[in-house]
């Protein structure tokens, strides 16, 4: 009997093994949309998984190989990024990218490598800290660099026991000094990202009262007559902004596309609250640097609960940065 | 009341509702009210008020039996079809003035409405054919 049940097994297996091999001759890009979970028993899902997980001892620096095109090792994982299924590839120089996020539009998105390996692990996975998707990320509104402006000099990141921790704490006491509430992390390659909740602004970029800076609705006319009119012809009105800090060592970005308020509503929901210890331990590497991209958005004129990205008329980054006390 | 007097009427009416309506979704594309989407305003507008402006339209430019025109027109199928038309044309008013006032966008309040104004329409379209076919 044991004998039968290992030959069904193994006939299992091989058409599990015919399935991939089919796949990968069809082509990587073809194969993505099928998680290998699809393709692979449960008991070799939970053994492969680990393999792509090799994680280095000592506490790494953020330098990280480039990315390579030729795919090596794929392996189905649970996701902690917003989507229902996704499959992540190990590249033949470590580096680790989502082929195919089961919501669309997120595809070949590079993942830092710690991101990569705490996702091996189904309990390690819920808690760690998500990629932020899609990357590169979308072409902000308005972008800079801000190393020097958060005071962070060269020879402070040329310190040996400088670490994410350090920038992340500047990061935390600008962002509550200048009254937000919270703010969420993802996992960048190289890094890690920084993104404040959406908040209503003024016209002219400055921080709104706390009675609106957090009404996200649409504005509806007062009883003065003026007002009704002006919203009775003109679109809707408001300017909304997100901050995305973006600490790495690499060179980014930003993509060819914008930021959807799916985008923004997915960000929400998917960052953490606080860093992972590992990531938080890790020493800076020379080359890191703080980018700020600002998202701005305008609401959309055909859904009351939706935004559209602001680009023509988008304030310049300086307007920002004076909300943000740099 | 003649026919050819309660048909004036009814022309009227539509005629008047439709300029005024189309004046206010007119400056409201100019001012950039709808964004790229101005089409959808048009298409509702035009859901509402082509069939029985058209009716009526036809009815009075086409030639009628001798006579016609000067008839009695029957009161209680002429009031109906004004008194239809009125509640038809004073809710797609209600639609478009009430928005600023409410948390739904215009496309979200154009598709709340639709059913109710498509039956306020339908009522009053069969109202006006009762009055421009009898006796045709």
């Amino acid at each position: 009997m044991a004998v039968e049940r290992r030959g069904s097994e193994m006939k299992s297996t091989s058409k599990y093994a015919m399935l991939a091999c089919v796949c990968l001759a069809l082509g990587f890009g073809s194969c993505s949309s099928i998680p290998l979970e699809d393709l692979v028993p449960p008991s070799e899902t939970e053994t492969s998984a680990p393999a792509i997980s090799s994680q280095p001892s000592a506490p790494p620096s953020q330098d990280q190989a480039p990315v390579s095109a030729v795919p090596s090792q794929s392996a189905a994982v649970p996701t902690t990024t917003g989507c229902t299924r996704q499959t992540v590839i190990r590249l033949d120089d470590g580096t680790v990218v989502h082929a195919k996020c089961a919501t669309a539009g997120l595809v070949g998105t590079p993942l830092d490598d710690s991101s990569a390996s705490s996702t091996s692990d189904q309990s390690s996975a819920d808690s760690a800290v998500p990629p932020f998707l899609p990357w590169p990320p979308p072409r902000p509104s308005s972008s800079g660099n801000v190393t020097r402006l958060a005071g962070i000099s060269a020879d402070y990141i040329r310190r040996a026991h400088a670490t994410n921790a350090d920038i992340d704490e500047r990061l935390s006491t600008i962002l509550a000094k200048s009254g937000y509430p919270y703010h969420l992390y993802f996992t960048i390659p190289g890094g890690f990202a920084v993104l404040t909740p959406r908040e209503h602004i003024a016209s002219d970029g400055a921080t709104l009262p706390e009675s609106s800076r957090w009404y996200l609705g649409k504005e509806t006319a007062g009883w003065s007559l003026v007002d009704y009119i002006s919203k009775l012809f003109a679109g809707p009105s408001g300017r909304y902004r997100m901050f995305l800090f973006l600490v790495t060592s690499k060179q980014i970005g930003p993509a060819s596309f914008g930021a959807t308020s799916d985008d923004a509503d997915r960000w929400s929901v998917t960052g953490k609250y606080s860093l992972d210890d590992s990531i938080e331990e890790r020493r800076l590497s020379p080359r890191t640097r703080i980018y700020l991209f600002v998202y701005e958005f305008a609401p959309d004129k055909v859904r009351s609960d939706a935004f559209e990205q602001a680009t023509n008329e988008a304030l310049p980054l300086s307007r920002h940065l004076v909300a943000l006390k740099f | 009341m003649t026919r050819g007097i309660a048909l004036r009427y009814l022309l009227g009416l539509w005629l008047i509702a439709v300029a005024i309506l189309s004046t206010i979704i007119l400056i409201q594309s100019v001012l950039g009210k709808y964004g790229d989407e101005s089409k959808e305003a048009w298409a509702w507008l035009a859901s509402i008020a082509v069939p029985p402006l058209s009716l009526v339209l036809t009815a009075a430019l086409t030639e009628s039996s001798i006579g016609w025109h000067d008839g009695p027109a029957d009161k209680f199928k002429f009031r109906l079809a004004f008194i239809f038309g009125t509640i038809c044309i004073l809710a797609a008013l209600t639609t478009i003035l009430i928005e600023p006032f409410v948390k739904l966008s215009y496309f979200e309040l154009f598709e709340h409405t639709s059913l109710e104004l498509a039956l306020w329409q339908g009522l009053s379209v069969a109202a006006i054919g009762g009055v421009v076919f009898e006796g045709r």
